[in-house]
Formats: structure tokens, sequence, C-alpha cells
């Protein structure tokens, strides 16, 4: 077969009749994504992560027992319970670990487009600038699908697996509050975690900036809501606790992990740690706040788009 | 038929005088340039063809497509080469093409296999698999070609092309660009400042300035005649004159000194004053005019060659503003009060008029 053929020669062969304009910039930016270094270090640490979790699941002493004995501990937790405890568990690890993974393959998305002068380039081809935002905002979000979504449902298949084959079916039914939790997480964290990058990506307009400010977002939140919650309890209510409404609540949801937690929180019916609860907003907040972010990114990096039409 | 057709399109950003100014134009096929300073609205003319900007007032159609309306379908079927040093980031030459030509809504099979080919055609074999961020200035500008050919455009807009590359690689890009416009039926619009390049390539030449067009004519047009002739002649230059005058015509370039022209001896070899003028003459027969004029001065008239003007003389001339003073074939073409025929060699005396060679020379 003749790769190519030399010289000029017309293509004949059409065009697709393509409704999701964003598909190659989407395809060809995952792609880029799981081939870097730091997806393949990062996803190595998850995996250790999950296995561990795995493995912590399987040796649970109330689990343990029942399966070898087959009967339940006096006073121990159901399957069902821990199961979802260590889901939680999972979760509150990559709630963290997610968006170093994110700053990592995502910090360049729009900023290096934007050092190369690469937007004419899209921009001259049939597609608008919402369509270059959705195919940018999909990256981290399937990044993410990796990194998060898969882990959760491994690990929630794996406690489905160890049931005895009579209950399988009846105990994996039980878990669908669990795994509507894990997919309103992972739903959670992509919206947050995705906006914030391609967001930061577009106002920094480098790399390592966009890196800088994303970490310190994630990362340096806490200190700032600590210091909220540590005042507001001081000076109005005797148990943190009591700090769950107002402009406090509002604060609250600056800390993105927190916003992640308090939705799957809210889907599940049991927090990821115990501790969290005074410092998790309300899920209303929490989900107001994340589609202001996706709202707000999706805004900066449309009229970046639109500039760059402009002026090009 | 038209390949670009705009009307009365104005365009503004924010309070900012206007880029341009109610400019009304027709882009035929073939290869057009687009000249202009700096400033002049090249771009944003580009800009509002491909459906870049929508906010201008009037109207702009290309292949027949509505700018504002039909604006996707028509960055399908064009292709667009910045002048900015645009690189897709952290990919090698081949996949930027691809996925250029993915964008554009071709498969990934189909969009592989043309970035392949287009990057052949273009020179870049030895460089298909280095990341483009290596390549030299030379070899981006060809990149960049390729790119706009991926998806088989029907119409090529380059801003500035071949800036910034050698002289040998310029005339390797000129003789492709020629080569899409005249064995692939490709339309070209050239924009640029370097007049020579254009000259090359170009049948028609769009003249820019201050947001407002200056001039659009045909370059076979330029080497028409313009009326003007440039005598060469042995004898009594102020009988000539005479002459001249006497016959209702008259001389429109200041005398060139014989020991100024570098090439023409001062005496000829019977001992005559040897001496240039520039003269008008009207009529069907103009060489034959000018050999009765000859005659009836008394003087050997060696050679009459039709002055023509290059585009840098009608460039210079309509960026100045200057009337034409008077009409030829060439100023037919002209749009509007512009029109060509003062020849840019009249106002820099006494520089040589430009001719059309040794093919205007009457004797040996």
């Amino acid at each position: 077969m003749t790769l190519y053929t030399r010289g000029y020669r017309r293509h004949e062969d059409g065009f697709q009749a393509r409704t999701l304009r964003f598909g190659p910039i989407f395809v060809q930016g995952y792609r880029e994504a799981v081939r870097s270094k730091a997806f393949r270090r990062l996803m190595s640490l998850f995996t250790v992560i999950l296995i561990v979790h795995c493995m912590m699941y399987y040796f649970n002493p109330d689990q343990f027992v029942r399966r070898l004995s087959g009967v339940a501990r006096p006073g121990g937790a159901s399957s069902a319970e821990t199961l979802r405890a260590s889901v939680a568990s999972l979760l509150g690890a990559l709630r963290w670990l997610s968006p170093l993974l994110v700053l990592f393959v995502g910090s360049g998305l729009v900023a290096d487009d934007l050092r190369a002068r690469a937007l004419p380039l899209y921009l001259v081809r049939p597609i608008t600038p919402a369509d270059y935002w959705l195919g940018k905002w999909l990256i981290p979000a399937a990044v993410l699908g990796v990194a998060v979504l898969l882990p959760l449902l491994v690990l929630l298949v794996f406690g489905v697996m160890l049931e005895p084959s009579d209950q399988v079916v009846a105990f994996a039914g039980e878990q669908g509050r669990v795994a509507l939790a894990i997919l309103a997480a992972y739903a959670a964290c992509a919206v947050a975690y995705g906006s914030l990058v391609v967001l930061l990506s577009t106002v920094a307009g480098r790399r390592t900036p966009a890196l800088v400010l994303g970490a310190a977002a994630i990362y340096g939140a806490p200190v700032i809501v600590s210091l909220a919650l540590g005042a507001s309890v001081i000076g109005r209510h005797g148990h943190p606790a009591a700090a769950t409404t107002g402009l406090l609540d509002l604060v609250k949801t600056i800390w993105l992990p927190m916003d992640v937690a308090s939705i799957f929180h809210a889907v599940s019916g049991a927090p990821i740690e115990p501790d969290d609860v005074a410092a998790m907003p309300d899920p209303w907040s929490a989900f107001g706040m994340l589609v202001l972010l996706f709202l707000l990114a999706a805004f900066v990096v449309i009229r970046r788009a639109r500039t760059v039409e402009v002026v090009a | 038929m038209a390949v670009v057709a705009v009307s009365r399109l104005t365009k503004a950003y924010g309070k900012r005088p206007p880029s341009l100014i109610d400019v009304t134009l027709e882009i035929g096929e073939g290869v057009t340039g687009l000249l202009g300073p700096n400033g002049a609205g090249k771009s944003t003319l580009l800009m509002c063809v491909l459906g870049l900007m929508r906010d201008f007032h009037g109207d702009a159609n290309v292949l027949g497509l509505d700018a504002r309306r039909d604006r996707l379908e028509i960055r399908r079927r064009v292709g667009y080469m910045p002048e900015s040093d645009s690189l897709l980031p952290n990919m090698t030459a081949v996949t930027s093409v691809r996925y250029l030509g993915q964008l554009t809504g071709m498969s990934r099979r189909h969009a592989l296999r043309r970035a392949h080919e287009c990057l052949h055609y273009v020179g870049l074999t030895e460089a298909l698999y280095r990341p483009a961020e290596e390549f030299s200035t030379g070899m981006r500008q060809r990149l960049k070609l390729a790119q706009a050919l991926v998806h088989d455009p029907d119409v090529l807009f380059l801003d500035e092309p071949v800036s910034g590359m050698d002289p040998q690689g310029r005339e390797e890009f000129l003789a492709l660009i020629r080569q899409l416009a005249n064995d692939h039926g490709k339309h070209v619009v050239w924009s640029s400042h370097m007049l020579p390049d254009v000259q090359k390539v170009a049948r028609q030449v769009l003249i820019l300035d201050k947001g407002r067009l200056k001039g659009s004519f045909r370059l076979e047009d330029l080497h028409g005649a313009t009326g003007r002739f440039d005598v060469e002649a042995d004898g009594d230059a102020t009988a000539f004159e005479r002459a001249v005058v006497s016959r209702g015509f008259e001389t429109v370039a200041a005398p060139v000194a014989d020991d100024e022209t570098g090439d023409t001896p001062a005496l000829a070899e019977d001992g005559l004053p040897r001496f240039h003028r520039v003269v008008r003459v009207g009529g069907a027969e103009p060489t034959t005019a000018l050999l009765a004029i000859g005659r009836d001065a008394g003087v050997r008239v060696r050679r009459v060659a039709s002055v023509v003007e290059n585009l840098e003389d009608v460039f210079h001339r309509l960026l100045d503003g200057r009337p034409a003073p008077d009409a030829g074939p060439a100023s037919d073409a002209a749009s509007g009060s512009d029109r060509l025929s003062e020849s840019h060699a009249d106002r820099r005396a006494p520089t040589p008029p430009r001719t059309d060679g040794p093919d205007g020379r009457l004797f040996p």
C-alpha cells in the first residue's frame, strides 16, 4: 500500500460530518497527557494506594474473620459499612493527590498554546472558541476518570467480588448509593480540578506559574479556611460543628477537596473523614461553587480564544 | 467568479479609528497580492473574510459564502498561513499537520496520509518526525504552508509567507505557490510588504493604506504601454525637443546627462552627442511618430523603448496619493480615482527611466 504520493494531490476522501468538533482536541490532548512522565509516575502511586486499600479491605478484621469462620464478629461492622469506609478512605487520599496529577498534566493545556501562539491555528479551522474550551476541559476530566473514578470503581467491584457467591448480586445491589456517590465525587473532582487547571493555564499564560498558582489554590485553601473557622468558633460558637452556615460556609467552598467531600457525603450519607464535617461546606454551597468555577473557566477561556480570533 | 467579494466593509476596534473604511473589492482567481504598509488593514481584512471577526459593517463573501453566517464552512474551504510564528507545541511536524487536518474534519487516517503528502510537497521530507520547535525560520514557514494545505483548500490566505526565508528558500517557496495556482487551481491571497515577491507570483494586486483601498489592478497591465517612451538618439537634443513639441507631444522626464547613465557613451562613434529623452506620445503608431520626429530634428534615433512601471513605482505613488496625470492601459484597471500611469522614476530624476530592456532596442 502506498502511504503517500509525491507531489500535490487533491484530497478526494471527503470530510466527516462531525458534530463533536472538539473531539480531535480532546483526543490529542488526552493522548499527550497519558504519555507524560508525570502521569505515569503519579498513576503508579495511585495504583499502589489502590492496592493498599484493597489489602486493607481484604484484611479488615471484621470481614476477614467472617470470611474465615462464616460468622460475623459480634459488634463488628457489616460488609457494606466496611466497603463504604474503604471507598471513602481511598477517595480521601485521591482528592488530595489527584489535583497534583491534574496540575502536572494540565497546566500547559492552554498556556502552551498561548506561548507558541497556536490559538490562531485552531481558530482558522472550523471550530469555535466554545469547542476549544470543551476539548481542553475534557482532558483533565478524562485524566481524572483514570486517576479517581477507575480506582474507586475497582475497589467497589473488588469488595463486591469478595462476598460469598450466593450473596454477590444482592450485595452489589445494595451498593448503588456508594456507586452513585463515587460518580458524584468524580464529577465534582472533574469540575473542580479540571476547571481550575484550565482557568489558571489561561490566566497565567505559562505552564510553571499555572502549576504554582494551582498548587497554592488547592493546598493553601485549608489554611485560610482553618483560620476563618477558628476565628468563627472562638468568636461566636462553642463547637466547630456549629459553624456551618452564613458567610463562613461560602469561605469553606474555596477548599475544593472539601467541596468534593461534601458532595460525596451528601450522596453516600457518610463522610470521608469524621473530622471533616466541621470544615465541609453545605452541599448546595459546594455545588454552587463548582458550577461557578466551571462557568468562570469557560468564560475566561472562550473570551481569550475570541480575543485571539479577533486579533489573530 | 470572485473568490472574495467585499462590499462597503468598515471595521473598527472599539473606539479607535476604523482599521478598514468602506472597502469594496473583488479578488479574482489565481494569485492576488494584498499590499500595504503596517497598519494598512491587511490582516483585519483577512480576519473579516475568514469570519474571525463578525462585528464589521458591510458584506464579505468567500467563494459565495457569507463570512458571518457560513464562517465554519469558509474555514473548511480556505487555508490560512498566519504571519506570527505559530506552532502547535510539543508536536512533530507530521503530528501537527495531521492534527490540524483532523480539526478540519478529516478522519485520522486520511489526515495522516495528507500530512505526509503535504510535508513532502513543501520540502520537509527529512524533518517529518522532528519537533517543530526545533525548526529554522524557513522550515517553519514551509510547515505553516503544509498546515494550510492539509485539507486541500480552494483558497489560500498567506500572511507574509516568506518573511525570514533565505533567498533560495524564498525562490522555492514562490515556485510552490506558482505551481499551486497554475497547476492545481488554488486561489491565493498573498498579504505582504515584499513587493518583488508579490510581483513574481501575483496576477492581481490590491493596495491598502490606512484602512482604505488605494488601488486594484492586474500586474500584466503594468507591463503594458504607459504612453511614454525612452528615446536614445544621437544629435541635437534641443532640436529634438522642439520637434516633439511641434508635433503636439511633450517631453515628460528630466533629461539624463549622458555621463550619468553609466552605460551610454557621451558621444557616438561619429562624434555626435548622444542623449536620452522620455517622451509622451499618443496615437496608434508611437514608434513611427518618434522616428518621424527624429527625422524632423535631424537626429539619429538609436533606440525607442516603452517605459513601464514596476510594482514598487505604483505602490509608492498610490501611497503618496499623487494623482496620475495621464491614462494608459494600466490605468484603466485602477479603481476609483487612482490611476496607474506616472512613473515612480519620474520623481527620482536623474535616475534613468525603467524600460522594457533590450527588446525595445531599434538598432543594434
